[in-house]
């Protein structure tokens, strides 16, 4: 008899998902976690799309649930070379939250504790170095020295997923496909944010920016916690490295930008965290089942970016919970081999995870642009610029004002071919 | 800290909370530095766990927020000088709010 029915690596959504769906149907899961205590090694930006999180967690309303604000506003700014413009999205008829934000630190720990609630194991300070094999198939873990036997295994160790590639279930990892984040965690009391965002209550949003990385492929962005606002960059390693910008220098940089400052200012940063994602998604899935084994969010690369959208939260939870389903199949059947727990494939491409990463597979081809973070951000403050400024002169008609200006940022061949791939590709 | 007062990497991580190992779960073999196409892993890293000081790379593991992005860009763009591993359960940082 092994000791567990189920091992997880990782006590993020992912693994914490699995584990919760398999401790509620009676199975003996054990998760190990190598941080003090559940999400004090992760990061997210972050908002979760609630949907996969209302479908595990049936007994619980996402009200009761340890969201710091739900998202009523979307917001993108754009930012040119002395100015910037700022898109808003307000739904004033909304029935339901479609997001909530979250510090994982927070919601993890939250999240774990249900899972104990509900009969699940979690040992936390204990970091898990190798699996167990027998005949080909995976039959347990070794931690730090300790072995512990299970019919199955689930890796949901994260973006970086070592385990994987100790066991050649991936290839080694480009600079091209990993983008890298510093995030920064600024106090401001609940009051002060209600009044400079214009929220009440536990109302939030969610702010996109462009243009304000230097030239490099990425992004940064904004979230209203209760009494903290999160600020953070996110941007691809290669092109950190091809332009010689330290992302730790371009945090201050972001950090101090008058487009954020306008948010922050005043407030104290009290704590400075990083983290990777894995930008490429689905093109970069390993091999996500063998004998005994199931790989779920991040570690399977279910991630997507696709323009101010970036999800990986949902599909962790998503990807865990049908993880957990597939082993309860597994578990009726006392067949753990490869081909029964193939239905975890079928069950991912009949669900949001698989459609949506196939759907969005080529985003990544579009984000690969330097135009975007540069000239067009810059273009859309220069339209907007000449459109509002007056000065006595007549101007010419708004069609050939755009005209006149887009063709002079950038080559007509350009746009033509970066508008076609915007239809394209995401 | 706060304010629009510069803050220096050090300034930052003084806010972050760690309890370092003894022993670095980091590794670099500083004399394939000496040739390095890039020093990839100076742009990387958001707690500069690495630095160029008289022609050598310093590393200071106890700085490392774990992300990972040093050993890809270094093996893909460097000269494949760093060996790292996670530190060992419970310890290196510890986001408080994540
Ligand atoms: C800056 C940033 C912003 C983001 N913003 C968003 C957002 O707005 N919306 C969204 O949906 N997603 C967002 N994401 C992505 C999201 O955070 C991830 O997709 C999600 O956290 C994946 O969950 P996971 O459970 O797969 O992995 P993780 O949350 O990384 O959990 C992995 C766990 O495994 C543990 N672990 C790893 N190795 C071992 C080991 N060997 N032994 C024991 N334990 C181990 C880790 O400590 C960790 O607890 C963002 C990510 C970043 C970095
Ligand atoms: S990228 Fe690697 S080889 Fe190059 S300087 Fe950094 S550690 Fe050394």
């Amino acid at each position: 008899m092994p000791d567990v029915d189920v091992a997880i690596v990782g006590a993020g959504l992912a693994g914490l998902s699995a584990a919760y769906k398999l401790a509620k149907n009676g199975l003996n899961v054990l998760v190990i976690e190598r941080g003090p205590y559940p999400g004090s090694k992760n990061v997210s930006g972050g908002r979760m799309y609630l949907h996969a999180i209302r479908r595990l967690i049936r007994e619980i309303p996402v009200e009761n649930m340890p969201f710091e604000r739900f998202v009523v506003r979307e917001c993108i700014t754009f930012v040119g070379e002395d100015s910037y413009v700022t898109l808003e999205l307000n739904q004033f008829k909304v029935k339901q939250y479609t997001s909530g934000i979250v510090l994982r630190a927070r919601f993890d720990k939250w999240f774990a504790s249900l899972v104990e609630e509900n009969g699940g194991v979690i040992v936390t300070n204990k970091r898990v170095d190798d699996l167990l094999f027998e005949n080909g198939k995976v039959t347990g873990i070794i931690a730090e020295g300790d072995q512990i036997t299970a019919n199955a295994v689930i890796i949901a160790e994260g973006a970086n997923s070592f385990l994987a590639e100790k066991y050649n279930l991936r290839k080694s990892f480009s600079p091209k496909s990993m983008t890298v984040a510093a995030k920064g965690i600024i106090e401001l009391g609940e009051d002060e944010i209600n009044k400079r965002f214009n929220l009440k209550n536990r109302e939030g949003v969610a702010h996109a920016f462009v243009g304000i990385t230097k030239g490099v492929q990425g992004g940064g962005f904004i979230y209203t916690n209760k009494d903290v606002v999160a600020i953070g960059v996110v941007c691809l390693l290669e092109s950190l490295v091809k332009n010689k910008i330290s992302i730790a220098d371009l945090f201050e940089y972001y950090r101090l930008h008058p487009a954020i400052q306008r948010y922050i200012e005043g407030g104290k940063l009290i704590e400075y965290s990083g983290h990777l994602t894995p930008e490429l998604g689905i093109n970069m899935m390993p091999k996500i089942v063998s004998n005994g084994l199931l790989i779920a969010g991040d570690a399977a690369a279910f991630f997507l970016e696709g323009g101010p959208i970036l999800r990986g939260m949902d599909f962790a939870i998503e990807s865990g919970s049908l993880a957990a389903e597939t082993l309860l199949i597994a578990h009726k059947r006392k067949d753990f081999s490869e081909k029964t727990l193939s239905i975890y494939l079928e069950l991912l491409n009949n669900s949001f995870v698989l459609r949506d990463l196939k759907r969005y597979k080529n985003a990544p081809k579009f984000m690969n642009n330097p135009r975007l973070y540069t000239i067009y951000p810059k273009l859309i403050n220069e339209i907007y610029k000449q459109i509002m400024h007056i000065d006595g002169s007549t101007k010419p008609l708004l069609g050939k004002l755009m005209l006149n200006l887009m063709f002079k940022n950038v080559n007509p061949i350009y746009l033509v071919k970066d508008i076609i791939e915007a239809m394209m590709y995401l | 800290m706060s304010e629009k007062k510069y803050l220096n990497v050090s300034e930052r991580l003084a806010l972050t909370s760690y309890n370092p190992d003894k022993e670095s779960h980091i590794f670099v073999d500083t004399e394939k530095c000496l040739s390095c196409p890039t020093y990839a892993c100076l742009y990387v890293c958001p707690a500069k766990v690495y630095e160029l000081r008289d022609g050598k790379i310093h590393y200071n593991y106890e700085a490392c927020m774990e992300l990972g992005g040093c050993i890809i860009a270094c093996h893909q763009m460097g000269n494949k000088a760093i060996k790292w591993r996670y530190p060992k359960g419970g310890y290196g940082v510890i986001f408080r709010y994540g």
